[in-house]
């Protein structure tokens, strides 16, 4: 069966490998899968191709297993189910999506409702990250959704593990924070199967674990949100996390006017102070939402809530302005590219 | 698909051209000391790589930044193992060195050459990022469906795949998608690339199309 599995990864994605001079001549094995609606890429660093095409196939079983609960595409999830019936009463749900679900709630406190995981609403109603076509939608029809946008509404029962919406017509966007979750999972899954030295990269969430070589930590860019394929800067990643929020992977243009993805909470349009930010945290999943929050708040937002329990950040603003923490640079060897 | 279609279709990734059947040296720049590709079609990975990862270890100490690649592909091939060294094809069957007498047997085990059907094509090959992006790979829910030389198929192009197709345009070494049947068209957004490592995704169709090869720059990951 063993054999079986690992046959079956082999032909499920392209391996790379890279082999380095030393004692043990360590392979650089990498593979990617389309999982969550996205690219999902794993490097790892070991002596043992076959041991990393295993680890591989379980890391990504693992996602696949995450996407079924999490992912309000699949009809079977248990968030489809959540955002289906929830309205209606009580929805048994799995320990695990029930403690997914109080994080982001928690987070949704802690960062003052600008981060919201009842903004399903909204982003079905434009489209985004829904099967379904995007659009501009009338203020009128935005403004009678928002009455049912609030992580106050979300009613969790972990006695009985439901959940449930205080208002019919609720749903939930897992989308900064599912991914992430993902990342650190499927990153504890490598860890479990022996593999040390990694670098997971789901759509721009990023977990370095351990180092590319003896010498060498793993090298990351940030991509211009402008300059198409083009980057801001490079540095330098082991056992953190980085994660992105833009406005220009998904986004549709309107009499000129850019229209994306993330969305201000209180207003239930696209958040505008921010192009792109870049968060540094020591899980995926907190880099996620950080990144999410950081990016509607803007670098004015950040300026106003730094502390040393804040994560480092680097911010593209929407006058093309680049802004960075020193410490990123100094501790990171954070560089900026042509 | 016999011998001649083999190196044709499998070798010009490694030298960063597409190859004339036979010996395909067209490059006459200076190489690294290190320029090494290794190419086998095989429907038997698990024997194969054990083999290759002991024979790496033994006779390829002294190289330094050995990649390999694997990709599934589709279809009846041809089974067979190509070495290249500093962009010379070179006949492992006739050298007495111990990488070529490890090859030899390793082609042996594999009974190579033969034709086979849905094969993997692995690639163990030195990374020389001096080498300017030469080769396109097109895959299909992960499968290598085709390979294009990036400097002779100018112009528009297709890939398919079961759920999806997009068109791509191919003008001055720079690749752009131009259409494509998905929904929200975000591949259509990514802009062109033109760098070895660069790759443009079609989620929905499950389309990738990549300039072979590691990013100049050298990063693990970017985060966008």
């Amino acid at each position: 069966m063993a054999n079986f599995l690992i046959a079956a990864a082999l032909l499920c994605f392209p391996i790379m490998l890279h082999a380095q001079n030393g004692a043990a001549r360590l392979f650089e094995v990498s593979a990617t899968k389309y999982l969550m609606g996205t690219q999902v890429d794993v490097l790892a660093q070991n002596e043992s191709i076959q041991r990393c095409k295993s680890a591989f196939y379980e890391a990504f079983r693992e996602i696949d297993r995450i996407e079924n609960l999490l992912s309000a595409q699949r009809e079977t999830s248990e968030l489809a189910r959540i955002n289906h019936r929830a309205g209606h009463g009580p929805v048994q749900v799995s320990w695990e999506t029930l403690a997914i679900i109080k994080r982001a709630v928690a987070y949704g406190k802690k960062f003052n409702g600008y981060f919201d995981i009842s903004i399903g609403p909204i982003s079905y109603l434009w489209g985004f990250g829904w099967e379904k076509k995007i659009v501009v939608p009338e203020g009128s029809r935005i403004a009678a959704l928002l009455p049912l946008v609030g992580y106050g509404k979300i009613i969790i029962n972990e006695r009985d593990t439901t959940i449930a919406f205080a208002r019919d017509g609720m749903k939930l966007d897992l989308g900064g924070i599912a991914k992430g979750y993902a990342v650190d999972r499927a990153a504890f899954i490598l860890r479990q199967q022996g593999i040390k030295n990694f670098l997971l990269n789901a759509d721009g969430d990023i977990y370095a674990a351990g180092q590319k070589s003896d010498n060498q930590k793993w090298h990351v860019g940030i991509q211009h949100p402008r300059g198409k394929q083009a980057l801001i800067a490079s540095f330098e990643l082991s056992d953190f996390a980085v994660a992105t929020s833009g406005d220009y992977e998904r986004f549709i243009e309107v009499a000129g006017k850019r229209y994306h993805h993330i969305f201000d909470p209180r207003t239930g349009y696209p958040a505008p102070l921010t192009q792109s930010v870049s968060v540094l945290a020591s899980t995926a999943e907190e880099a996620d939402a950080w990144a999410t929050y950081l990016f509607i708040i803007g670098f004015a937002g950040y300026q106003k809530i730094l502390s040393p329990q804040t994560p480092l950040a680097m911010f593209v603003d929407t006058n093309d302005k680049i802004h960075w923490n020193a410490v990123w640079e100094k501790n990171y060897l954070l560089k900026f590219l042509d | 698909m016999n011998r001649r279609n083999f190196l044709r279709n499998f070798s010009f990734g490694g030298l960063g051209l597409l190859a004339t059947p036979g010996f395909g040296i067209r490059d006459e720049r200076p190489v690294a000391p290190e320029d090494f590709c290794l190419n086998l079609v095989t429907d038997d990975a698990d024997l194969a790589i054990p083999m290759l990862e002991a024979l790496l270890a033994r006779a390829l100490l002294a190289y330094k930044n050995l990649k390999f690649s694997e990709y599934k592909l589709r279809g009846e091939h041809m089974a067979d193992l190509v070495l290249i060294k500093n962009r010379r094809l070179l006949d492992y069957k006739n050298s007495a060195d111990e990488l070529a007498q490890g090859l030899y047997e390793i082609a042996r085990a594999l009974s190579l050459p033969r034709k086979v059907e849905n094969p993997v094509l692995m690639k163990f090959y030195t990374e020389d990022r001096r080498r300017p992006a030469a080769t396109l790979n097109l895959f299909g829910n992960n499968i290598l469906l085709k390979q294009l030389s990036l400097t002779e198929n100018q112009g528009a192009h297709e890939v398919e795949s079961e759920t999806g197709r997009v068109t791509f345009v191919i003008r001055n070494k720079s690749v752009k998608i131009t259409t494509a049947t998905c929904r929200h068209k975000t591949c259509m957004n990514m802009g062109s690339i033109n760098a070895a490592g660069q790759s443009l995704v079609c989620i929905p169709s499950r389309l990738r199309i990549a300039i072979e090869g590691q990013d100049e720059s050298g990063l693990d990951g970017v985060t966008f």
